[in-house]
């Protein structure tokens, strides 16, 4: 049974419109993503959920209810704020425990919930100081402390990580993760990096446009988007327009070149999507197929691999040429390979 | 809006919020105007007498707002922009003026700078009458260059000094840095200011009562048509004249020159200190800043020897006796003192209130109440003091001579303040902060109560003491509300004054300045860091 | 922030206090509109309700008559009181014209045989105390400025012209106050006709520092020095002189003009016929006492006790008095006067 039902919902702000048609179905316990670039909705959408903007045309069901004209207060869908919006004036204990007093819990429960929250959050040590006291990422883990504490049917996170350094949202990107996985919680979490799209979710709808381009888990998303912006949002995507033919078993680009797919693709015009760590780079010609001639152009050294800029196939094609060791840099002349079976067509329908 | 709906309080506070400043502020001002019928109107409109007084009002408007300006303008760059000596002290008594009742400058000039004057005759022997337009236009000058230096003070700290510097890289200094950098910069502040304080002139009431002589302005020419022969249709006509050129300038400063403001634009204050002032530029600015000081200084002189002297004027021996009679009095004291808290205290959150609705929402009922809020400021005080003694005075609300038409009055004339420095709070905290609250399942109330009001404490604590303060030296708002049963301390000032019982007016005055001065040491020490206080 | 919700509270409730109080009914009383000092009004009150145990109820208490006047016109409807005392005369003519009177006239003053001048003609008001006009001049500057040049302390009206006292005389501005409006009369009747009385004022106008717009202003400004001389209400000047010491001289010229303080009953006052009690107490002696010893009147009747200081009624030269030709020239004088001093 889906948790989260999302049906027909559209949104404007005066003549623009930010949503249109938005159909989303999710399931309990699972972690889902929108994804999208800066002003393309996802941000609406979660504050319509959690209640902050009303619902202009389209219903949204908790649990199989009807919540449209539920005020935000009385939904339970806690949220954290990109900027955490702690309350200045109220400790840490009294931010955490601000909606069970709300509900007028007795002592007993929030304190049993209060603990049982803080251990996971490892925040114990915080509870008597202010927000002003705290660095980022212990506000960050407060304000996530204050939302799970409600043990909420939804989650929603706000771009939570993105106020803090590099590093930390590495560490807390995992956290999440796995306190998501230990509680079970509905989660959706908002954000435009696609790395941490791809690295915490279940499930990635990819939003442009005040559309949902792509709802899928994040392998899908990855290898088989179905659209051009989703190819090219996620990862680094080489994009080749042509055609498929041969009842689908051949790929011809724009510039002849003849390329073997792996035949689950319809005839007809289309776009060879090809990531750059799925080509591989040799430096003679074994005469196989799908072997194409290029030419180095530029690279860098990233460490766990080298990227090249190799002109073939008519463009400037990025790959990626893992686990290099000490091998030399390849320069002038080389040749990609592309495997049939990891090739993916973008169709145009 | 829609939202409104769902959530019963908050739809409760736009009611009780719309309501009220409807009631108080709007249904006031139309009844003025249809209180007078017809003939009214021609009356008053016909008679050379009330011609003449438009003039004198827009005449000394223009005077006093003149060098009240010009006195602040100078005062505050004195302190801000050079490194005269004694800066806290000038900073402090410049600020004094804004705690004191209005007619005090007038009152206590009046016995220092008379014919009979400690100073004037007694130290120069000079009898020069201080009475009439000239008086005028010293008083209000003192009364009100405080506003302009605290107005004019904050424009010249945004200008960062390192725009100066700027200036001086690229060649300027001196006269030529100020003319072409400075100047320009605070120009629209400084207008802003000129014309905060040509408003508070042209409503002003008590320095004219008090040493006007028989130059008559309109403020003082309403209150004598029901004093002088109970006209109050034509009170209201009159106060209908002082009321239009009032709400011009208001809504010109409000609409015009706040936009072209450069004070907003300001990044980050930058700490680097000023070049220092060459000699004699320093010597005059802080015998500018000396002598106006002085001035002030000498109004509180005038009225603490005016409370302990027992004859003003001849004779001079000493007693306490002013003093034990307004102690047997102390009625006024008391009535003062609790409709000023009260009024204080409820305007305060009424405008925090009312702030919130409009920081928070949208709309056209929100826009109705800033307009609403923010339109007292406009207005006169005896246009008040007319509107409401029209209004709730007769028929069903008759609130004649009660404390409860004094309070409503003060309240809805000091809301402006009060909003306004709310909204400015409200601006600050970010709206994930109620949103949190309202997600983590607080209602409005809640919201409001438990979020947004413990952030905004030390605004309501600000707003309390600005509208305590003007509610409890008002003289223009009470007069025509005050009865034996409602009179305030400020009304029996008047009444001593005309009478002659100076020494009476200046005891009272003394205790007056000590409550309001004890208040806002209180208030100051709740807000528990420095708030801003008429700003 | 929950100790000022309290504050709030008490403080609101603490209002309705104010505005609910004094509300209780009674069957035996009268309420009372006094345009008199606060003492008094209550003196008054107490004597009365000694006298003839019907409760006598200050329902509102003000100096400024004019602001009882319009009250009165703004409840007439149902009116909160039974009767306003205090106030010259021409304020409650003014209520009569306009019909917020009713007619009364007090067995009291055939019986006292006390002058018919002094009451309304068609009895909506009764006169019961008298204010003469007074000169006053201040000691000091009399003493040291005009005094050397060999002039006499002014006794009469036309004193006051003499060019010694030039931009030294306080006037009062009837524009602006009914007392003051008197006082001009008082010249015009003075004098005989309209023409002789403005004849003076156009002399004096010259020597007039200032018309103050209260009709007393001339005490503080006198006092203080402002100016040597002025003119004032006889009674106001007495007790303020008396009661603070002020420096100055009070002398009723000759020929001088008067006010009559009235009391009237209000038009369908809810106790008539205590207020018609009220009314005749009013010239009863014991209240002629008590009114001039707090505020230093002139009873109408006789045989009452006047405090120290005050001159003996007879000893004053009061000029005819043309109660018609006040009323009916308020807007013709007025103006008249406003051209030739130009205020």
């Amino acid at each position: 049974m889906d948790h989260l039902v999302i049906k027909n919902l559209y949104k404007s702000f005066g003549k623009t419109e930010v949503l249109h048609d938005i159909n989303l179905e999710i399931e309990k316990g699972l972690f889902t993503t929108f994804l999208g670039p800066s002003g393309c909705g996802k941000t609406t959408l979660l504050r319509t959920i959690a209640g902050f903007y009303e619902v202009q045309e389209g219903e949204i069901y908790i649990g199989g209810n009807l919540i449209n004209d539920v005020p935000t207060h009385l939904r339970n869908t806690t949220m954290v704020f990109q900027d955490y919006a702690l309350f200045p004036h109220l400790s840490i204990r009294d931010n955490i425990c601000y909606g069970l007093n709300i509900k007028k819990m007795d002592k007993k429960t929030i304190n049993s919930r209060l603990e049982k929250t803080v251990s996971y959050l490892d925040i114990g040590n915080l509870l008597e100081r202010f927000p002003s006291q705290l660095s980022g990422g212990q506000q960050q883990r407060v304000a996530l402390a204050r939302a799970l504490v409600m043990e909420p049917e939804v989650l929603l996170l706000d771009e939570p990580l993105s106020n803090l350094d590099a590093k930390l949202r590495m560490n807390i990107r995992a956290e999440l993760r796995q306190l998501q996985k230990k509680l079970g919680i509905t989660t959706i979490y908002v954000t435009h990096d696609q790395g941490e799209a791809l690295a915490l979710s279940d499930r990635i709808a990819v939003i442009n446009n005040g559309k949902i381009l792509q709802y899928a888990s994040s392998q899908d998303i990855y290898f088989t988007p179905t659209d051009e912006f989703t190819a090219k949002f996620i990862g680094t995507s080489n994009l080749l327009e042509g055609e498929v033919v041969e009842g689908g078993n051949l790929f011809v680009s724009d510039f002849g070149d003849k390329i073997k797919i792996s035949g689950n693709y319809m005839e007809g015009k289309g776009k060879l999507c090809l990531r750059p760590e799925m080509l591989e780079i040799r430096d003679n010609d074994d005469g196989s197929e799908n072997l194409f001639r290029g030419k180095v152009l530029n690279y860098i050294f990233e460490g766990a691999y080298i990227r090249y800029w190799i002109e073939a196939l008519g463009s400037k094609i990025i790959a990626d040429c893992y686990d290099p060791g000490y091998r030399n840099i390849l320069e002038g002349e080389v040749f990609i390979y592309l495997k049939p079976d990891k090739l993916h067509i973008l169709q145009d329908s | 809006m829609k939202k409104i709906f769902k959530d019963p309080i908050l739809l409760l506070m736009f009611v009780i919020i719309t309501v009220a400043l409807t009631i108080f502020v709007i249904y006031p001002i139309i009844s003025v105007f249809l209180f007078p019928d017809i003939d009214d109107y021609i009356k008053v409109f016909s008679d050379f007498r009330y011609r003449k007084a438009a003039f004198n009002s827009l005449f000394i408007m223009v005077l006093s707002t003149i060098t009240a300006t010009v006195f602040g303008f100078i005062y505050a760059y004195s302190i801000v922009k050079t490194d005269i000596p004694f800066k806290k002290y000038f900073k402090v008594v410049s600020i004094l003026p804004l705690f004191s009742p209005p007619f005090m400058v007038a009152f206590s000039y009046l016995m220092l700078f008379g014919k009979n004057g400690l100073i004037t005759y007694g130290l120069f022997g000079v009898r020069a009458s201080i009475l009439g337009w000239h008086g005028l236009w010293l008083a209000q000058t003192i009364a009100f260059f405080p506003v302009a230096a605290m107005s004019i003070e904050g424009v010249l700290r945004s200008i960062s000094p390192s725009v100066e510097y700027a200036g001086r890289n690229l060649g300027a200094d001196g006269f030529r840095l100020f003319r072409t950098i400075t100047l320009p910069l605070s120009t629209p502040g400084v207008a802003g200011a000129a014309l905060l304080v040509s408003i508070l002139v042209l409503a002003d009431f008590g320095n004219p009562i008090m040493i006007s002589g028989d130059f008559s302005v309109l403020a003082t020419e309403a209150w004598m048509r029901v004093e002088g022969w109970g006209d109050v249709a034509g009170a209201a006509v009159i106060s209908i004249i002082l009321l239009i050129p009032s709400v011009a300038i208001f809504l010109f400063q409000r609409f015009w020159v706040q936009r072209r403001s450069y004070v907003t634009i300001t990044g980050k204050i930058v700490n680097i200190k000023q070049k220092p002032t060459v000699w004699y530029a320093r010597m005059l600015f802080f015998l500018f800043c000396l002598i106006v000081s002085v001035m002030i200084m000498l109004v509180y002189f005038g009225i603490l020897m005016g409370a302990f002297v027992k004859g003003w004027g001849f004779d001079w021996s000493l007693t306490l006796r002013w003093i034990s009679e307004v102690l047997n009095r102390g009625r006024e004291l008391v009535n003062s003192v609790v409709y000023s808290v009260t009024a204080g205290c409820i305007s305060a959150l009424f405008a925090i209130i009312a702030a919130y609705l409009v920081s928070r929402n949208r709309g056209l009922i929100t826009k109705y109440i800033d307009f609403t809020s923010i339109l007292p400021a406009a207005l006169p005080g005896i246009f008040i003091g007319i509107g409401y003694s029209v209004t709730f005075t007769r028929g069903a609300v008759d609130l004649y001579g009660t404390a409860v038409i004094v309070i409503l009055a003060m309240i809805f004339w000091n809301i402006s303040m009060g909003y306004q420095t709310g909204l400015n709070s409200f601006k600050q905290i970010s709206v994930s902060l109620s949103e949190a609250a309202s997600n983590l399942g607080a209602n409005q109330l809640k919201i409001f109560w438990q979020i947004e009001a413990p952030l905004v404490k030390s605004s309501f604590i600000s707003a309390f003491i600005v509208s305590f303060i003007r509610s409890i030296t008002t003289l223009s708002v009470i007069v025509f509300l005050a009865t034996s049963g409602n009179k305030v301390a400020t009304f029996t000032i008047m009444n001593f004054v005309s009478d002659g019982f100076f020494g009476k007016a200046a005891a009272l005055t003394t205790f007056l300045l000590c409550i309001s001065f004890l208040i806002l040491a209180v208030g100051r020490k709740i807000a528990g860091k420095k708030i801003q206080i008429f700003d | 922030m929950k100790r000022v919700l309290l504050l709030l509270l008490v403080s609101v409730i603490a209002c309705s206090a104010f505005a609910g109080g004094n509300k209780e009914k009674e069957d035996e009383k009268v309420l009372i509109y006094a345009a008199l000092d606060e003492k008094t009004a209550n003196d008054l009150c107490r004597a009365f309700e000694e006298k003839t145990g019907i409760k006598a109820e200050i329902a509102l208490q003000i100096e400024q008559a004019g602001s009882i006047t319009g009250r009165i016109k703004a409840e007439a409807e149902s009116p909160r009181a039974d009767v306003f005392i205090g106030g010259n005369s021409n304020y409650h003519s003014d209520l009569a014209e306009n019909n917020f009177l009713e007619s009364y006239r007090s067995p009291v003053i055939d019986e006292e045989g006390i002058s018919q001048d002094l009451m309304d003609r068609s009895n909506y008001w009764t006169g019961w105390y008298l204010g003469a006009l007074c000169m006053i001049y201040n000691n000091e500057r009399y003493e040291k400025e005009i005094a050397p040049q060999g002039i006499k302390a002014p006794s009469k009206w036309d004193d006051l012209l003499n060019p010694a006292y030039k931009g030294e005389v306080i006037a009062s501005n009837p524009a602006t106050t009914g007392g003051a409006y008197l006082m001009m009369c008082a010249q015009i009747f003075r004098m005989g006709s309209e023409e002789k009385g403005f004849d003076f004022i156009r002399q004096l106008h010259p020597n007039v520092a200032q018309y103050t717009k209260g009709a007393n202003g001339s005490i503080p400004l006198v006092s203080q020095g402002e100016a040597i001389v002025g003119f004032a209400w006889g009674h106001d000047t007495l007790k303020q002189k008396i009661q603070g010491d002020l420096p100055i001289t009070v002398v009723f010229p000759e020929d001088t003009g008067f006010e009559i303080g009235a009391a009237s009953i209000i038009r369908n006052a809810p106790n008539k016929e205590n207020a018609q009690k009220f009314i005749d107490f009013l010239l009863s002696k014991e209240a002629g006492k008590i009114n001039a010893a707090n505020g230093y009147r002139y009873p109408v009747r006789g045989g009452v006790e006047l405090p120290d200081g005050v001159p003996a009624f007879e000893s004053l030269k009061l000029s005819k008095w043309d109660l018609d030709a006040a009323a009916k020239n308020i807007d013709s004088w007025k103006k008249k006067w406003a051209e030739i001093t130009g205020k």
